[in-house]
């Protein structure tokens, strides 16, 4: 079993890029992975629109697609709509700095706090590996003050590797690891139960994903079953 | 004693609001950043020299949640402009990332008269050379309105890419807010390249680098701008004039700087001063 946990489908207005379901599902059978998280691209605004489409995608590929939704902190509505969406199905809540909140905001806080109460894991995705280090402080003050809230911290995060080391409750993505070296150098201070597999496709590529876990001779194959499968299992209740 | 222009080419307004509209986003006990149009015409008026005219624009709606936010903060310029025509000249806010949305209300503001716009690349993390910024700037070029974009050092609007933007658009004068912040080196030689270029200084960190633009590049395109956008701390128009008064520049040189070529700039895409 291959679970790839960062996967986009929708409308990037930035690039002018559409991706479907379908697109996506092709891929994974390309390169042999059974199962994705998919959520919107984070450059498109559109919350309600982009969370739509993940919906449809996951519905008319209930046994290849796990959703999560994106949201916005700054939507006076927010902890109605997780609500809402968790009725729906999806499995997880995935915000962006670009949204203009910082970690230590209010508004991050009572997201956070919802996703607690709904059981879901927070995704705190990034584009922006450069300038995400002067936010590193209220970051982790917010990951200390939820030790019951599993974090998917992405791999564009600066330090990511460091501040998965000093919080137990976070998880990483493989997305930005150029090698499965880098990756594996991140086992020893993390654990290899908190790594996940993620591509950021379309960006990145799935088959490249499960090339760089292939090709690292250090791993054991108890390593890559987690890496692939096991944590993403457990995490996501599957 | 000052007798020419004075113009800060940069100022964040917001609308003053009632508490119960800002407690569901702030920690008790925090200040909000904002600024109404009463706090920094005090601030106009007490610094020396008097600052005459500001060119003026939102601050939430950078990036905005909704295509309404962007709208909201856009109302609140066109009524100061419209209640202070004398002191302040209005530029709209667009975040690209709305696509239609953006360039409806790029219109939109346009032909309620506004003639600068403000665009924050970095804010909605969108590359300032890609589509939805393209797509901006060919509405920009056919309307003939001035785009001021914020760069500072990131991935998104360092000046290198801004560059690339205003390289794509010849035809469109652009400002280069913040002139780069900590790459005004890099400013410096996007702007000797491309003449379509020009520059702020506000958040400058090297201020010494005025002085270079003005030898290397032009006298002509640099222009004094403050970034203030909260009532306290942070950036603050004095302290913004004195990072420009305290080189000394020949009274000339410092007229231009001051509100010369602000004026010259404003008046060529229709601004009425």
């Amino acid at each position: 079993m291959k679970i790839d946990v960062h996967n986009h489908v929708g409308a990037d207005p930035a690039y002018e890029i559409h991706r479907s379901a379908e697109e996506l599902v092709e891929e994974m059978d390309d390169a042999g992975v059974d199962r994705c998280v998919v959520f919107p691209f984070t450059t498109n605004p559109d919350f309600g629109g982009q969370n739509k489409v993940v919906k449809e995608a996951m519905d008319r590929h209930p046994d290849r697609l796990i959703g999560f939704f994106t949201m916005n902190p700054r939507l006076p509505e927010m902890t109605d709509l997780m609500y809402g969406y968790k009725e729906q199905g999806f499995k997880g809540v995935v915000t962006d700095p670009r949204f203009g909140v910082g970690h230590e905001a209010k508004r991050f806080h009572e997201l956070v706090e919802c996703a607690l109460v709904l059981e879901m894991p927070v995704w705190l995705h990034s584009d922006d590996k450069d300038t995400m280090r002067v936010y590193i402080a209220p970051l982790e003050a917010l990951l200390s003050k939820y030790p019951e809230v599993r974090f998917i911290l992405s791999s564009m995060y600066y330090d990511h590797v460091g501040i998965a080391a000093r919080h137990k409750n976070v998880y990483l993505d493989t997305a930005t690891h150029m090698s499965g070296g880098m990756t594996a150098s991140a086992v020893q201070p993390v654990g290899t139960h908190r790594i996940l597999v993620g591509s950021n496709s379309p960006y990145g590529m799935l088959r490249r994903e499960v090339e760089k876990i292939e090709a690292e001779p250090t791993f054991t194959g108890f390593q890559r079953s987690l890496m692939y499968s096991l944590n993403a299992e457990r995490l996501l209740g599957l | 004693m000052v007798i020419y222009l004075v113009l800060d080419m940069h100022v964040h307004l917001t609308e003053e609001r009632p508490d119960a509209e800002w407690v569901w986003s702030h920690w008790p006990g925090e200040e909000r950043r904002s600024q109404p149009v009463e706090v920094f015409m005090e601030k106009m008026d007490s610094c020396r020299p008097r600052i005459d005219r500001a060119v003026v624009f939102g601050l939430h709606s950078l990036a905005s949640e909704t295509p309404e936010a962007m709208r909201r903060d856009n109302d609140y310029i066109l009524r100061v402009v419209e209640e202070h025509p004398d002191r302040f000249i209005g530029a709209g806010v667009v975040d690209p990332s709305w696509g239609d949305a953006a360039v409806e209300e790029l219109h939109r503001f346009v032909d309620a008269g506004l003639r600068v716009v403000k665009i924050r690349f970095s804010s909605m993390h969108y590359h300032a050379n890609n589509k939805a910024a393209q797509r901006v700037f060919r509405e920009i070029e056919e309307l003939g309105v001035l785009p001021v974009c914020h760069s500072d050092w990131t991935h998104y609007s360092n000046p290198l890419i801004l560059g690339d933007l205003a390289s794509m658009f010849p035809d469109v004068r652009m400002v280069m807010q913040h002139f780069g912040e900590y790459l005004s080196f890099d400013a410096i030689s996007v702007c000797r390249r491309l003449p379509n270029v020009y520059v702020d200084t506000s958040a400058l960190v090297l201020p010494k680098n005025i002085v270079r633009f003005m030898e290397e590049v032009s006298p002509d395109r640099i222009m004094y701008a403050s970034d203030t956008l909260s009532v306290r701390g942070g950036l603050q128009p004095q302290d913004a004039l004195n990072r420009v008064t305290c080189l000394g520049l020949p009274k000339k040189m410092e007229e231009k700087l001051l509100g010369g070529n602000a004026e010259v700039l404003l008046r060529s895409v229709g601004v009425k001063l």
